[in-house]
C-alpha cells in the first residue's frame, strides 16, 4: 500500500517547502510499508431501528445517540470493521523515539496516515459490496466521534473476535492497543441510483466537510 | 493401567481432544463463564470430556481455559473451579487414559505491550500451579499462548511449584509469528531451553494454513510435537461465528500434517468429536519421528542468530569508563540505554550485551529493568553481563528468549552460582580462562581452565555446545606476546577443546595511541581463524593494518614502528569541526554536538556554553517557530541537538543540583492516546534545567499521585488532543490541587484554551512548548 505524504506534512502541520524531510517521510514511509503487515476483519449485521438508535439483529448490542440516528436513517445492514497496523508498528515507532525525537514524531505521523489510508482500502471494499448489491454506503464513523459513545468499542471489538484475530486490546479506558488501530461502522442503504446527487458522493469523499472547526489540521477542500 | 505420559507420548500416535467452547455453543450454552460451569453444571462437561475419549482422544483437557484471577475475577473461587474441573475430567477419563491440566493466557498484555508485569503474570499462573500439584492430573497444557514473554511466566510458575510435566502451546499466523511478533523458531528454541516436555501450536488457522508452521517445528524440534488446528477459518453468518473446513476435510489436512512426522494431534475452535474420530481414521496407521535436531544459536522471540563466525556482540552498554551512562544508571533514565541498544542494532551487532554493573545502584532491580526496556524495542538476542547471582537470576527470568550469560569462570563458587541458572533456562555460558588465581600466562595453563569449566558444566547437565570460551585479551603494549597467546589460545580452544570462542578484543590496544586501528587489525586476524563471538563496539569494522599486525604479531618491539608510523595519524575529522555549537543547536545537527562537545567544552567554559551558545540558539530557534519561519520537526532537532550537548556537560562537569531548576511530571490524561505534544514539551523543557518525569499517556490521578509521592515535582504538565478527555483533564486537575495545592499545574493540548484552563483551576495555559518554557521561566527562573 502507499502512503499519502501528504497527508504526513498535514498531521505535522508543515505548510509550504521544508528543506530536508520530504527524504524524512519518505524514507520511514518506505520502510514502514515494507515492515507492516496492516490486518482487518469485516463483519455484515441486519439492523433493526429503535428508539435512540439502532440494533444489531442476531446480538445484544446497539448503538445509541443522535448522529448514529441521523448517519444511519434509512439503513437496512450495517458493517463494522477493525483495522490495525498491528503490534509490530508500536516496537517500530519506539525504535524511531529512540533514534531521535524528530524521527518518532514524524513515525507517528506517518502511522497514522497508513492506517488512515489503510481503512480507506477497506472502506472501499465494502462500498463496492455495497453498491453491487445496488445500495449506497454512507460515510465511516468510529467511537468517539459525536456522541457515538467510545463505550461502544468493546461491542465492535467482541463481535468481530478482534482480540483473538487481530490481537486488539481494550483497556478500562476502552484505549485500543496497538494505537493504531481503527474500528468502523459503515451503513447500506436502499438507493435509487438514477436519482443520487453528486453532492452526496462528494460528501462522503470530503471528511472535513461535516466539520465547523477552523483547525491547524483541516484538509484543503 | 496408563504408563508415564512422557514415555506414552514418545512410544505411538497420541491423541488429543477438540474444542469445549464450540461444543458448548452448539448445546446451546455460553462460553463466557465457561470455567463456572465446572461447579454449577459439571455433567454437561463430563458428557463432552466423554464424546472426545469416545472419538479416540488418548487425553482430555480439563475445562479451565479461563481459570485465572484476571479472567474469573478477584473473587471468583479458583479452587473449586480447578478442583471440580480436574475431578470431572478424571472422571471420565479413569486410570487408561489422560488429564491434561489446560491454562490458557491471562487475557491481559504483558509490559511493554501492555499494563500487565512478568511478577504479576507469573503469580496469576503460581495461583494455579498451587491448586493443581495436589490433584489428578497428568500434563499442564499452557495453550493458546501468543506472547513468549506470557508464556516464560507461565511455564515458570508451573515448574517451580508442582513436579508435573509441561507441554506449551502457542497460536501463530499464517507468517509464522504470532501477533506479538514470536517466532516459530524463537518459541522452540526458549521452551526447549526451559525442558517442557512437548511442544505445539494451536488455534488461529485451520490444518490446511497450519500445515507450513507444523512443517516449521519440525525443523528445530528435538521434543515431541503436537498441532491443535481450528475447523478451518471463521465468518460470520446471522451473528454466529462458523468455520469452513468440515470434520472430513479436517482429517484430511490432518494427514499431510501427520506425513510431517508429528506424532500429537488434536483439535481446536470449531471441532467436534466427529474432527477427531475422522483424524483418527486418517492418522493412526502414519509413522510418526521423534525429532532430534540440534540448532546452534540463541533467540530473543523474533529473531534468531545462528552461530557461525564471526558473531558480533555490542559491548557499548557498560558503565566501565563511561560517565555519560553512568548518570543515566544513576537517574533511571532508560531511555538513554534503549538509545543505546538501537544505535548498536543499526550498526549491525548481531546480540547486545547488558552490563549495569557499578557502584551506588541497585544491580539487581536495574538489569532487569534495562533488559525490559531494552526488548521493547530491540529485537536482537542478548548477553547478561553481570557476576552478582542476584542480578543474574532475575535478568534470565525477565529476558525473552534463550540468551547467553556472561560469564564463569574457573572458580568453583562461579560455577555453583552459574551453572544452575544456566541449566534451568538452557541459556549459552560465557566461560572466562581464568581462576582464583588469576590470568594465566600460558596458552596450556588457559586451556586447562576451559576444559575445567566444559567438565563441570557437564555434571550439571550443560552440553559442551552450551559453553562458550573467553580465551582473554591482554594489552600489546604490557606484553608484545600477548595477542599472540591469545590467539593461540582460540587456535587451540577451536581444534583440541571443540568448544565456541569469544574476544572481548579492544583491551589488546590499551595504551597505544589510534587503538581502533589496532582493534580492527585484530578483529581481522581473530575472525580468519574462525573465531565464533566477538564483543565490540559494532560501529568497529574488520580492516587489516600492516604495522598494527606486526605489532599484535609480537614482532614489533615495544610497538615503536606502530606508534610512529601509525600512532601520529590524525583521525580524520568530520567536516562540521568548523561550526560552532550555536549553529549546530539551531540546524539540529546531533553528531555535530557530540564532537563539538569534544572539542570545545571544559571545565572553565562550560557555563558560558550553556548561556551563550545552548540557550541562545534555542532561544532564537523558538523565535523562528512563533514567527512561522521554522516548522515543528524543526524545532524538535534543535532541542534534541540541545539535550545531547547539555547531556555530557552535565555527566562531566556538574552535579545533580547545579543541573535541575525544578522537577515536572508531564502526562497525557486518562482516556487519551495523543502524545505527540506531550513529547515535544518533554524535548524542548528538559534544555531549560527541568528534569522530565514522563509518565506516558493515558494516565489517571492514580499513576500521578504515586509519582508525587515518589519525585516531589514543582510542576505538572497534562495534555489532551480529544475533546472526549477535556472532563478527565478538569477532574484529575481537581484532583492534583487536592493533593498538594502548592504544585503548579501547566495545561496543553489542541483542544485546550485559556478560559477552559482558568474554569478547571489550572495555574498555567501553554499553547506550545515555546509558551511553556516563557511562562514556567517567569514562575523558576
Amino acid at each position: 500500500m502507499k502512503i499519502d505524504e501528504k497527508e504526513v506534512k498535514r498531521y505535522l502541520r508543515i505548510h509550504g517547502q521544508f528543506d530536508g524531510i520530504d527524504d524524512v517521510i519518505s524514507n520511514l514511509s518506505q520502510k514502514a510499508t515494507s515492515l507492516l503487515c496492516p490486518k482487518s476483519i469485516v463483519a455484515r449485521f441486519d439492523i433493526t431501528h429503535v428508539d435512540n438508535g439502532i440494533k444489531l439483529d442476531g446480538t445484544e448490542v446497539s448503538f445509541e445517540g443522535s448522529l448514529i440516528k441521523k448517519i444511519f436513517a434509512g439503513c437496512d445492514e450495517i458493517y463494522i470493521f477493525a483495522a490495525t497496523l498491528t503490534l509490530q508498528s508500536e516496537t517500530f515507532l519506539k525504535q524511531c523515539f529512540a533514534k531521535s525525537t524528530v524521527e518518532g514524531v514524524v513515525c507517528d505521523s506517518v502511522l497514522t496516515t497508513m492506517i488512515e489510508n489503510y481503512c480507506d482500502d477497506v472502506e472501499e471494499a465494502i462500498d463496492k459490496k455495497i453498491y453491487d448489491q445496488g445500495k449506497i454506503s454512507t460515510k465511516r464513523i468510529s467511537c468517539g466521534y459525536g456522541d457515538f459513545a467510545i463505550s461502544s468499542q468493546k461491542d465492535i471489538l467482541n463481535l468481530l473476535g478482534a482480540q483473538k484475530y487481530l490481537g486488539i486490546q481494550l483497556n478500562a479506558n476502552n484505549m485500543m492497543y496497538p494505537n493504531k488501530t481503527v474500528t468502523a461502522v459503515v451503513g447500506a442503504k436502499k438507493a435509487d441510483f438514477a436519482n443520487i446527487e453528486s453532492s452526496q458522493i462528494i460528501a462522503k469523499n470530503n471528511k472535513c466537510n461535516d466539520c465547523q472547526a477552523n483547525c491547524d489540521f483541516k484538509r484543503d477542500i | 493401567m496408563r504408563t508415564n505420559i512422557s514415555q506414552r507420548i514418545r512410544q505411538g500416535r497420541f491423541y488429543l481432544d477438540g474444542g469445549m467452547g464450540s461444543m458448548l455453543i452448539a448445546g446451546g450454552y455460553s462460553t463466557s463463564n465457561a470455567e463456572m460451569m465446572n461447579v454449577t453444571n459439571p455433567q454437561v462437561i463430563a458428557d463432552i470430556h466423554k464424546q472426545y475419549i469416545d472419538a479416540g482422544s488418548n487425553i482430555v483437557y480439563t475445562n479451565t481455559f479461563g481459570a485465572n484471577c484476571k479472567k474469573l475475577g478477584v473473587g471468583a473461587d479458583l479452587v473449586s473451579v480447578i478442583t471440580q474441573g480436574v475431578k470431572i475430567a478424571r472422571s471420565v477419563a479413569g486410570q487408561d487414559n489422560y488429564v491434561g491440566y489446560s491454562c490458557g493466557p491471562l487475557g491481559e498484555l504483558l509490559q511493554p505491550f501492555g499494563d500487565l508485569s512478568f511478577d504479576d503474570a507469573y503469580n496469576c499462573f503460581k495461583q494455579q500451579a498451587e491448586v493443581v500439584k495436589d490433584l489428578d492430573v497428568d500434563v499442564v497444557v499452557i495453550e493458546t499462548i501468543t506472547d513468549l514473554k506470557e508464556l516464560k511466566a507461565a511455564v515458570l510458575a508451573f515448574k517451580e511449584n508442582t513436579n508435573l510435566p509441561v507441554w506449551t502451546s502457542m497460536s501463530f499466523e499464517q507468517n509464522k509469528r504470532t501477533y506479538t511478533g514470536t517466532s516459530i523458531v524463537g518459541y522452540i528454541l526458549t521452551m526447549q531451553g526451559m525442558g517442557v516436555d512437548a511442544i505445539g501450536i494451536n488455534c488461529g488457522l485451520g490444518p490446511d494454513l497450519m500445515f507450513d508452521n507444523a512443517h516449521e517445528m519440525t525443523k528445530y524440534a528435538n521434543v515431541p510435537l503436537f498441532v491443535k488446528p481450528n475447523a478451518g477459518m471463521p465468518y460470520f453468518k446471522d451473528g454466529k461465528t462458523c468455520y469452513d473446513i468440515d470434520s472430513k476435510q479436517f482429517a484430511q489436512y490432518m494427514a499431510k500434517i501427520a506425513s510431517l512426522g508429528i506424532s500429537m494431534m488434536g483439535g481446536c475452535c470449531g471441532t467436534t468429536p466427529d474432527y477427531i474420530k475422522q483424524t483418527v481414521n486418517a492418522t493412526k496407521d502414519l509413522p510418526f519421528e521423534i525429532f532430534s535436531n540440534r540448532f546452534d544459536g540463541v533467540c530473543s522471540a523474533s529473531k534468531v542468530v545462528e552461530f557461525a563466525p564471526t558473531v558480533v556482540i555490542g559491548e557499548r552498554i557498560n558503565p566501565t569508563g563511561k560517565p555519560r551512562l553512568k548518570q543515566a544508571l544513576v537517574e533511571g533514565d532508560f531511555d538513554y540505554i534503549v538509545s543505546l541498544a538501537v544505535e548498536q542494532m543499526e550498526q549491525g551487532a548481531d546480540i547486545l550485551d547488558i552490563n549495569v554493573g557499578m557502584g551506588g545502584i541497585d544491580e539487581t532491580a536495574v538489569l532487569s529493568k534495562a533488559i525490559e526496556s531494552v526488548q521493547a524495542v530491540s529485537d536482537l538476542p542478548l548477553t547478561l553481563d553481570t557476576s552478582r547471582k542476584s542480578a543474574l537470576e532475575k535478568g534470565l527470568k525477565y529476558t525473552v528468549g534463550l540468551p547467553i550469560i556472561n560469564s564463569v569462570n574457573g572458580e568453583e563458587q562461579s560455577m555453583q552460582n552459574v551453572f544452575p541458572l544456566a541449566k534451568k533456562y538452557g541459556a549459552y555460558v560465557i566461560g572466562l580462562c581464568l581462576d582464583q588465581n588469576g590470568v594465566p600466562q600460558t596458552v596450556q595453563e588457559r586451556i586447562d581452565i576451559a576444559k575445567r569449566i566444559v567438565s563441570v558444566a557437564g555434571q550439571y547437565g550443560i552440553k559442551k555446545d552450551k559453553i562458550i570460551i573467553d580465551a582473554l585479551t591482554m594489552a600489546i603494549s604490557v606484553d608484545n606476546q600477548n595477542a599472540n597467546i591469545t590467539a593461540e589460545t582460540v587456535k587451540r580452544l577451536r581444534d583440541e577443546v571443540g568448544v565456541k570462542t569469544v574476544l572481548g578484543l579492544s583491551n589488546v590496544s590499551f595504551g597505544l595511541p589510534n587503538r581502533q586501528i589496532i582493534n580492527a587489525t585484530f578483529y581481522d586476524m581473530m575472525a580468519n581463524e574462525g573465531l565464533t563471538t566477538v564483543i565490540i563496539n559494532p560501529s568497529l569494522k574488520r580492516e587489516c593494518n600492516q604495522h598494527a599486525k606486526q605489532a599484535l604479531l609480537g614482532l614489533d618491539e615495544g610497538c615503536s614502528e606502530y606508534i610512529s608510523k601509525v600512532g601520529g595519524i590524525v583521525q580524520e575529522q568530520t567536516e562540521g569541526a568548523k561550526i560552532t555549537i550555536y549553529d549546530a543547536v539551531l540546524k539540529g545537527l546531533k553528531g555535530e554536538c557530540i564532537n563539538l562537545f569534544k572539542t570545545s567544552v571544559n571545565k572553565d567554559n562550560f557555563m558560558s556554553v550553556i548561556d551563550n551558545e545552548v540557550i541562545r540558539a534555542l532561544n532564537d530557534l523558538g523565535q523562528k517557530y512563533e514567527q512561522g519561519k521554522a516548522f515543528l520537526p524543526q524545532l524538535i532537532a534543535g532541542a534534541e541537538s540541545a539535550k545531547t550537548i547539555l547531556d555530557e556537560i552535565k555527566a562531566h562537569y556538574m552535579s545533580q543540583s547545579q543541573s535541575v531548576k525544578a522537577t515536572m511530571l508531564l502526562a497525557t490524561v486518562k482516556g487519551d492516546v495523543h502524545d505527540i505534544g506531550k513529547n515535544i514539551v518533554k524535548a524542548v523543557l528538559s534544555n531549560y534545567g527541568y528534569k522530565i518525569v514522563d509518565l506516558g499517556k493515558d494516565v489517571g490521578f492514580d499513576k500521578i499521585k504515586l509519582a508525587i509521592d515518589e519525585h516531589k515535582p514543582a510542576v505538572i504538565g497534562l495534555s489532551a488532543l480529544m475533546t472526549t478527555t477535556l472532563d478527565n483533564m478538569a477532574e484529575i486537575t481537581k484532583q492534583i490541587k487536592q493533593y498538594n495545592n502548592d504544585i503548579k499545574v501547566v495545561v496543553g493540548g489542541a483542544v485546550v484554551a485559556q478560559d477552559f484552563a482558568d474554569v478547571i483551576g489550572a495555574d498555567i495555559y501553554a499553547k506550545d512548548a515555546q509558551d511553556a518554557v516563557k511562562k514556567l521561566g517567569k514562575i523558576f527562573g
